[in-house]
């Protein structure tokens, strides 16, 4: 076979370096121009002027009711979405890096199930725990950290967590707490059950300022922590083994990293549900774009991430409106439908 | 720089994969371990560099001590060349080979030029520099055990380990893997410890032999005193012919069973 001539390794250095700077750029830009643009679409259109005009407006200046569909309603739930999307998508690229599996996902360790028994136990219990609007997204955080740590422990064993492990003790617990989710469901009224069931289907409707307040912390903040670990994560692809022969202490990443994307995916499912597919779906394209490389992957994913569900969840609100599709069925029928012409066309993902 | 391994114990629970080995290498010097199917000889260069950890017995770089030694300095002093080289994911040969320099680098500090040059050197040495910006998923399972090899080299260690580089290789990449592991070894001193199944390339590239049987070493030395006929019945339990071809190389070959030796 003869071998076209390769570029030198500083051009393709220098190569990779402007195509990482490029695309986090390009997918920046995106994000930020799509936010105010996603503002704009709505039962009541608003031209992008009306939402410059919003955003820009003096504080003490009293507030049209343009104005306030833009600032109250429609702002915190797109930022909430590029937030949540973000997450999940962030989350899912760490977990595929650990599993070494391009099909893992952020709920791969029950997170997803894990929530869905604690929000659906809160919407039982109801007043009763004098949580008010936080005490879904409260016992749905909860529970899904509970789910993830039984996990863990189940898989440890002699100071190791081997991922294989990791992978059929998540199968189990996540199995575990969909019969409890079902059982909860049996044993609810019709409005409990109906809460329950468009909870597992995911929305963005109930956001406001103060759920983007709550999660945009732990979600920034662990953002961050992720890339900062990029390096080492690209080690551990390559397996436990490699990682060892080439000095990284394994068990402990292992473990930071699992918390992580544990904790970036419970703070995205717990205001709003079940949001699936972008977990899993936006680090692959993402990976058929800029490479394997996590330095560049985690943070595009995690723009691609937001930029995905900023504007599922424009679709999912507009499509059917006055009234609005759960945005998990609309991730859901975009990520399905993608994921088969991914894998009609590449030979190997 | 001497290479010592004293008394080494390994168990997987309560079964003992490895009993009282003891060798020593001298810098620059190839040395082979050899021996039937589970007698140890992958768990034997697994605890080298402490992936597993011995339950007894010491393993020493010159005056180091390995089970003393920060992960990180233990990647410094040795390469590893797995058997394993499949990869699921799309990385460039060139990004495999710059992974070399992970335990040079401090915490949030990327590679500098300076870890560009050793990879352009690990690359060029190991013949693979023409294959930087191929996918290591793409390229021949001989040049991606070429590609490790320069990955290896570029964590600059004063030591080489290696599984089975051969395996599943044809004769013209296995040689070109041996030939490359002769003159890394007696041109720039770098110690090598090597598994090998096959007993005539062991005996050709190897400076010194191990044979392992049943967890513990049951010869050791020159390459024509550990492949001996009793040795080798006893080990592996077949009987062979051994010859010395023309160009003075020893030549193993096994007889079927029932064939009068």
């Amino acid at each position: 076979m003869a071998a076209a001539p390769q570029p030198e390794p500083t051009v393709l250095l220098r190569r990779r370096r402007r195509r990482t700077l490029v695309s986090i750029a390009l997918l920046a830009v995106l994000l930020l121009v799509s936010i105010p643009w996603a503002c704009t679409i709505g039962y009541v259109d608003i031209p992008l002027g009306g939402v410059v005009r919003a955003l820009s407006r003096p504080l003490d200046s009293s507030l049209s009711r343009q104005d306030i569909i833009i600032l109250d309603v429609r702002l915190p739930r797109v930022i909430l979405a590029a937030l949540v999307g973000g997450a999940l998508a962030l989350s899912g690229c760490t977990m595929q890096g650990l599993f070494k599996n391009p099909m893992a996902s952020p709920y791969i360790l029950g997170i997803s199930s894990g929530a869905a028994f604690g929000a659906a136990l809160a919407t039982l219990l109801g007043g009763g725990l004098a949580l008010g609007v936080f005490a879904i997204p409260l016992s749905a955080f909860l529970f899904s950290t509970i789910a993830v740590f039984t996990v863990y422990l189940i898989a440890r064993r002699d100071g190791t967590t081997p991922v294989e492990t990791l992978l059929l003790a998540g199968i189990a617990i996540g199995l575990f707490f969909s019969a409890a989710v079902s059982f909860l469901k049996y044993v609810a009224d019709e409005s409990d059950l109906r809460t329950i069931v468009f909870w597992l289907m995911g929305g963005l409707w109930a956001s406001n300022w103060q759920s983007v307040a709550v999660v945009a912390a732990p979600i920034v903040i662990t953002s961050i922590a992720l890339t900062f670990l990029a390096r080492r994560l690209n080690v551990m692809v390559l397996g436990e083994e490699h990682a060892l022969n080439l000095g990284v202490n394994v068990e402990r990443l292992k473990t930071v990293l699992l918390l992580f994307a544990s904790l970036l995916a419970s703070s995205a499912v717990c205001f709003v549900g079940i949001v699936g597919f972008v977990g899993l779906i936006v680090p692959h394209v993402m990976r058929l774009i800029v490479g394997p490389d996590h330095r560049v992957l985690l943070p595009c994913s995690a723009l691609g991430g937001g930029l995905f569900l900023v504007w599922a969840d424009t679709v999912a609100r507009t499509i059917a409106a006055p009234t609005e599709v759960p945005v998990g069925i609309i991730t859901g029928l975009l990520g399905s439908v993608f994921f088969v012409f991914l894998l009609r066309r590449r030979k190997q993902v | 720089m001497i290479f010592k391994v004293d008394k080494i114990r390994f168990a997987y629970g309560s079964s003992e994969v490895l009993h009282d080995v003891c060798f020593e290498v001298q810098q620059g010097d190839i040395l082979g371990i050899v021996g039937p199917n589970g007698s140890g000889k992958t768990t034997l260069l697994k605890c080298l560099n402490r992936v597993l950890k011995p339950q007894a017995g010491a393993v020493r770089v010159g005056d180091g001590d390995v089970s003393r030694m920060p992960r990180k300095q233990i990647a410094r002093e040795m390469g590893v060349v797995p058997q394993d080289s499949s990869v699921s994911f799309p990385f460039t040969a060139l990004e495999i080979v710059l992974m070399g320099r992970a335990p040079h680098l401090r915490f949030l500090s990327g590679e500098s030029a300076e870890d560009l040059r050793i990879v352009r050197q690990a690359m060029a040495r190991a013949g693979v520099d023409h294959l930087a910006g191929r996918r290591i998923n793409e390229i021949s399972g001989g040049q991606r055990q070429l590609v490790f090899i320069a990955r290896a080299l570029a964590q600059a260690p004063r030591l080489l380990l290696l599984d089975e580089p051969t395996l599943h290789l044809d004769i013209n990449h296995q040689l070109e893997i041996l030939e490359l592991l002769a003159d890394l070894a007696h041109r720039e001193q770098i110690t090598t410890v090597w598994v090998s199944h096959d007993l005539n390339l062991a005996a050709r590239y190897s400076d010194h032999l191990v044979l392992l049987h049943r967890s513990t070493v049951i010869a050791a030395g020159a390459p024509d005193t550990v492949l001996t006929r009793e040795h080798i019945r006893e080990a592996y339990g077949v009987e062979v012919e051994i010859n010395l071809t023309e160009s003075g190389l020893l030549h193993i070959m096994p007889l079927p069973k029932g064939c009068p030796p």
